[in-house]
């Protein structure tokens, strides 16, 4: 398995991850009248959750761009534009 | 407060900043020095999914709703993480066979069909011109707020006096003046417009800080912060409920509006645009899958506070909830402030205008107007009122299946949009007319001909959904039911599974698009053909290019082979469209593909 396949994994993981916790019922859980640091529940758990999964999709974009990066990886010579690898 | 001169003085200087921008980056564009070639700017420039509707209209539904407006965009966070791998596929499909639209796209897939690049054309017009007419609305509107003293009585927008509809009239000729220097410069669409993705992602950095601005000054001015401005908030007892999400109504909404935003950041023409057309490189969707969405996140973190602050400051709904952002730093006596914030409602709402501009004229000018000049005659598109977009969110299932599933056939497609069309005027559009009194009521109270089963917004008795989430699971699922049925019991034509295999392999081939061409033309006649689209300097150019590929000169009075045919293909397509194009090739020919494809169908027999 190469990394690219992985990284498209983690991307596909990462994207049901936030199906879940943005849709009810999981939602629900949150949709609680009382305030967290004095941040009504339901707002503070969205926005902290989408900042996190944001940071996990900078991660996992930080690891295919040293992955492009690496050379004689048969993954790199595949993500080249079109073009290039045509003309070559 | 601000007076009119100042308000158009700053407004002027905005827009020939804007103007100076576009300028600078179409002549950096010209001398090979891109500005645009960076992955900041390419998310930047998505941004333009955030119009006047973000910058005004979240607060206002926040206030109304609590926090029913995020779905908007937590659905396309969620389609970026996604974005590198099915949003890159788009692209490379995009580059290779030079698409220049949507409707261009879907065409292009479902065998170059004329029919269906139309029919996405009409419906991406019929769908987007209300919205570009709200956005007009929108700058006139925040006009009269800022012009409104004093600021502790503000009325609620007004019809609007003669001054400000001449306002619209001047912002929507300065936009379409913009649109014509910095998109239709172009001869071949498939160049990339450098100059307006350069001002359009300094609109998204002006929008955003306006915003925040604004944010930081109601959440740390005017109160003490977030624990404070929701204490007060719930302590003023009823605006405790907003905290919340209350009923199946509102989950059912959240459910259907995180759908058709997941749609939305690709199949709306203005994101299309943005994210494909204009798509510099795609390795730059690399950075943009966390970027973009980091975006989103801060132009929303004050939307909940500002509305809440409005909701205390404005009691008994004195004030209309779509204003706060400007009425607040008014009331404060901020006008500085509210002049910024003003700005920045302006760059959200002429941003929009402009790409979505661009796109529809593209659209239609390729895959409407030039195949029925080409072939059919006498069509006239009827202007309509009061429409939602909604309607193009039935792109994104024949978006999907064409590039996952090569069974997909274009009378499946064509079925698709089709009936999902007719659904989504008789979900959503008619009862619309009916609610404006247009037609009689009794549509929606007791259905057609007093059939129940068939009332608009309860079809065969499906209730407790509100009718936007009612019109969008009917629409997908007859639009998602008709493209599989239709295409499980339908064949393709040669040229449709030729494009079918291009599409959803591209990551396999490694030749550019392109299909054996039968039929004989000298190589002279084809260049005749595209230098009358593209002009004699490009066309000559395109086939300097390949005799230095090929490393030999070319006798320019044979019969060209269909590597050359298939080359001039392309170059035509990027300048009038996939459909038109074939067209165009076919014409000079001798045989055309249709041909071929009866031949077929003749041996099957």
């Amino acid at each position: 398995m190469t990394g690219r396949d992985r990284s498209n994994e983690r991307l596909v993981a990462l994207f049901l991850l936030g199906l879940l916790l943005f849709l009810p019922p999981l939602l629900l859980v949150f949709n609680r009248p009382d305030r967290v640091i004095g941040i009504p529940a339901l707002y503070l758990y969205i926005f902290v959750v989408w900042a996190g999964l944001i940071a996990l999709s900078a991660l996992i974009s930080a690891r295919i761009g040293r992955e492009a990066e690496a050379p004689a990886d048969t993954a790199a010579v595949a993500d080249k534009p079109l073009e290039e690898t045509s003309r070559a | 407060m601000l007076s009119l001169p100042v308000i158009a003085f700053v407004s002027l200087a905005y827009l020939g900043i804007l103007f100076a921008i576009a300028h600078f980056g179409d002549r950096r564009a010209d001398a090979g020095r891109s500005i645009i070639a960076s992955p900041t700017v390419f998310a930047l420039s998505i941004a333009v999914y955030c119009t006047s509707w973000t910058f005004y209209g979240s607060v206002g539904r926040a206030a109304s709703s609590g926090v029913g407006f995020l779905p908007i965009y937590l659905g396309p966070t969620l389609t970026f993480f996604l974005g590198w791998i099915v949003i890159r596929k788009i692209i490379r499909i995009s580059k290779a066979n030079r698409v220049t639209s949507i409707a261009d796209f879907i065409a292009s897939r479902y065998g170059k069909s004329f029919e269906l690049g139309i029919l996405v054309s009409v419906i991406a017009v019929v769908g987007i011109l209300p919205y570009i007419s709200l956005q007009l609305k929108a700058i006139s509107a925040s006009l009269s707020i800022l012009l409104a003293e004093p600021a502790a009585s503000l009325p609620r927008p007004a019809g609007g006096g003669s001054v400000f509809q001449d306002i619209e009239l001047y912002v929507a000729l300065a936009m379409a003046a913009f649109a014509i220097l910095f998109g239709a410069r172009h001869i071949d669409a498939s160049e990339r417009h450098e100059g307006m993705v350069a001002a359009i992602a300094f609109e998204s950095i002006v929008k955003l800080l306006a915003f925040l601005l604004v944010g930081v000054f109601v959440t740390w001015g005017l109160y003490d912060g977030f624990g404070d401005l929701f204490g007060k908030a719930e302590a003023a007892g009823s605006l405790a409920q907003l905290f919340v999400m209350e009923g199946i109504g509102a989950q059912t909404s959240w459910l259907a509006l995180t759908g058709l935003a997941m749609a939305a950041i690709v199949v709306l023409p203005r994101q299309f645009q943005m994210l494909v057309v204009e798509n510099v490189d795609e390795r730059h969707l690399r950075k943009a899958i966390w970027l973009f969405p980091l975006y989103l996140l801060l132009i929303n973190i004050f939307v909940l506070p500002i509305a809440f602050a409005g909701l205390l400051r404005f009691e008994g709904g004195a004030v209309d909830a779509d204003t706060f952002v400007l009425t607040l730093p008014m009331q404060a006596d901020a006008p500085l402030i509210a002049l910024l914030a003003f700005i920045g409602g302006l760059s959200a709402a002429t941003g929009m205008i402009i790409v979505e501009t661009v796109a529809l004229a593209t659209m239609v000018s390729n895959d409407l107007v030039m195949p029925l000049l080409l072939r059919v005659g006498g069509w006239r598109l009827s202007e309509r009122k009061d429409l939602t977009g909604m309607v193009l969110l039935q792109f994104a299932p024949v978006i999907l299946a064409g590039i996952y599933w090569k069974g997909a056939t274009k009378a499946g497609a064509l079925a698709a949009l089709s009936a999902g069309f007719a659904v989504w005027f008789y979900t959503l559009l008619l009862p619309s007319f009916a609610r404006s009194g247009w037609i009689s009521s009794n549509l929606i109270e007791q259905g057609p001909w007093g059939l129940g089963l068939f009332k608009p917004y309860a079809l065969f008795g499906l209730t407790g959904l509100d009718p936007i989430a009612h019109a969008t699971l009917w629409t997908f699922l007859v639009n998602v039911g008709f493209l599989v049925g239709v295409s499980l019991f339908t064949s393709q034509s040669i040229i449709e599974q030729t494009q079918a295999v291009q599409f959803v392999e591209i990551y396999k081939s490694t030749t550019p698009a392109g299909r054996v061409w039968r039929g004989r033309v000298a190589k002279a006649e084809l260049l005749a053909l595209l230098a009358r689209f593209v002009g004699d300097a490009r066309a000559e150019a395109a086939f300097t290019r390949y005799e230095q590929e090929l490393g030999r000169k070319l006798d320019r009075t044979a019969t060209a082979d269909s590597a050359l045919v298939a080359l001039v293909e392309r170059q035509l397509a990027g300048a009038i469209g996939a459909a038109s194009a074939r067209i165009m090739v076919a014409s000079v020919l001798r045989e055309e593909m249709q041909d071929i494809d009866e031949m077929r169908r003749r041996m099957q027999d």
